[in-house]
């Protein structure tokens, strides 16, 4: 327990001295969200999303968010979206995953570094060993989710309509994801080159994929299906039924939960399987 | 004398290469123990074995009487590594760095604090040790890797490369450190290096180690003695190589790199090898006589083609 918190405060000490992650955590998902929010909000009524979003809708009786169908939301077209209930999850959730680099980063810099190596002989198990390296990533990835929820609530006026405390499972799902995602990255990259290079890329068409940036359902319907193939795409289907749909909680964001933490569960095993602390 | 690691057959294979062939090493407590060997010569490899960083393809290494791979933890607790790389953070100040490396071997609050002060006046870094890393010298980070290394008063010490990149001054400390920590602390240092003169002036006993296997193993003036003396012959580019050796190999034992034959050892027939050599058509461009120490030895033992492995 000692090792986790030690390195837990290690990690933040990092963070807190690099400057570019900072505002790759913090600054950029808020100017974002500030951007796509007004972007959404500028398109017709104040509270819908664009045109874009709701040219695929179906028909005008199932409820929307920001003109997406929604099939968790009561049967009330009473329910009018925040355009920042599109454009605060968006965010958080493509900048959410943007963790998976910084830690795909830390691994990889670690090993070039010589670090793992003094590390592994250290007495500590290499399950350890991988744990002390994610778990101040999940802890870190709750306060930037939470923290960029929170900017959405006070800032740009979102509205949360079910469980918070589902909503802090949720991102917790949402985070450990991004982290394990991290820990698969850094099993196929040999430099901290590659990563930044390749990395981001894949990040970007994951987040594009999934509905960050363009809401799912305003996708063509073979589209539509192929997102789901993204944890992304089920990280925010649960945000937008947890926002929106009055008193929703986990029982409602099961299945969306229980598939991100699939994702998860999925590359946490195939990253520690070909993760190798050392290149031979 | 009490044995403190000792390897029996210790072998690494990466795929069809066999990287370090069957290493029986014997180290006692106390001593510096050098370890040498050309660029990839499977240096790293034994000692990543040896401190259970990398898992042996064959053999066993034992630290202390205790079994590396079959308690690995109990063994580890006795060992302090150094890498040739500077594993270092960086961004941290050397306290936050001790700190994080001191907590990874079980140190924590007041031990942790004081093992922090010991390792940082050790290395010499008492009044720097708030700040970053990156501003550090390279003598400084070096100090502050084998402070990384100490922290928790290991037995045994292994230092990969201690010394590369840093001022003669860093190197005196290192070396000055080093002695200290055997005698003070009685802890068993195993050094690598490539440098002969370090190992010559730090270590008693030395093994040579190169393409995976164990040359020698042996006190530094045994080894000397054994092998120390030599003669360095150049050769034409137009004569008959192979003939030249064979004439020269008639004195004592003869290799051949490139236009040079380096035969040991020298002075035993000198003017009939001259002769021979000669005979067979070659001319004598240079002939040197080599001062006995360990780099001819090295040199001797692993001869003088370029190693341009990483």
């Amino acid at each position: 327990m000692s090792v986790l918190l030690a390195a837990i405060r290690k990690e933040v000490l990092l963070l807190l001295r690099d400057r570019g992650a900072l505002i790759m955590m913090f600054i950029l998902p808020v100017v974002f969200m500030a951007v796509f929010g007004a972007m959404f909000s500028g398109q017709g009524d104040s509270k819908q999303a664009p045109a874009a979003m709701t040219a695929q809708a179906p028909a005008a009786e199932a409820p929307t968010i920001g003109g997406i169908p929604m099939p968790l939301a009561p049967a009330s077209p009473a329910i009018l979206p925040d355009s920042f209930q599109v454009a605060v999850p968006g965010n958080a959730v493509l900048f959410g995953f943007f963790l998976a680099l910084t830690v795909a980063m830390g691994f990889v810099e670690d090993r070039r570094s010589g670090i793992w190596r003094r590390a592994l002989a250290a007495p500590l198990s290499r399950r350890t060993l991988l744990l002390s390296k994610l778990v101040p990533y999940v802890a870190i990835g709750m306060v930037q989710m939470t923290l960029l929820f929170g900017i959405g609530v006070v800032v740009f006026g979102m509205n949360i309509s079910g469980s918070v405390f589902a909503l802090g499972v949720h991102t917790f799902a949402v985070v450990l994801c991004a982290v394990c995602l991290g820990l698969l990255m850094a099993s196929f990259s040999a430099t901290e080159k590659q990563l930044g290079g390749i990395g981001s890329v894949v990040l970007l068409v994951m987040g594009l994929l999934g509905g960050a940036m363009v809401p799912r359902m305003a996708m063509p319907e073979g589209l539509k299906t192929l997102s789901l193939a993204v944890p992304h795409a089920w990280a925010l289907d649960g945000y937008y039924s947890l926002l929106v749909v009055d008193g929703a909680g986990l029982a409602d964001v099961a299945s969306d939960t229980a598939c991100v933490l699939g994702f998860a569960v999925g590359f946490a095993i195939l990253g520690a399987v070909l993760f190798r602390f050392e290149r031979d | 004398m009490t044995a403190v690691i000792e390897t029996r057959g210790l072998g690494k294979d990466y795929g069809d290469v066999r990287a370090l062939d069957a290493l029986d090493l014997t180290i006692n407590r106390g001593e510096i123990f050098g370890l040498l060997g050309p660029n990839g010569a499977g240096k790293t490899t034994a000692i990543s074995m040896m401190c259970g960083v990398r898992t042996p393809s064959r053999g066993t290494t034992e630290i202390a009487g205790i079994d590396i791979r079959a308690r690995p933890h109990e063994a580890k607790r006795k060992l302090g590594y150094a890498p040739q790389e500077l594993a270092l953070y960086e961004e941290l100040s050397a306290i936050e760095n001790l700190s994080f490396f001191g907590s990874i071997y079980g140190l924590r609050g007041a031990d942790l604090g004081r093992a922090v002060t010991w390792a940082l006046e050790v290395a010499g870094l008492g009044g720097r040790g708030k700040d970053l890393v990156r501003e550090y010298s390279g003598g400084m980070k070096r100090r502050l890797n084998l402070a990384c290394a100490i922290l928790h008063q290991p037995e045994v010490l292994i230092l990969d490369e201690p010394t590369v990149g840093v001022d003669p001054q860093s190197r005196s400390y290192l070396f000055d450190t080093i002695r200290r920590l055997t005698s003070e602390r009685d802890m068993t240092v195993v050094y690598t290096s490539h440098y002969m003169e370090e190992v010559e002036a730090l270590c008693r006993r030395v093994a040579i180690i190169d393409h995976g296997k164990l040359l020698a193993q042996d006190t530094v003036e045994a080894l000397i003695s054994g092998h120390g003396s030599g003669l360095d012959i150049d050769i034409d580019d137009a004569c008959d190589a192979d003939a030249a050796l064979a004439a020269a190999s008639r004195s004592g034992t003869a290799t051949l790199s490139g236009r040079r034959i380096h035969v040991e050892p020298a002075g035993k027939g000198l003017g009939e090898m001259i002769t021979a050599i000669e005979a067979t058509g070659a001319h004598i461009r240079g002939l040197r006589t080599l001062e006995p120490s360990l780099e001819t030895v090295f040199l001797t033992l692993t001869g003088h083609s370029l190693r341009d492995d990483p």
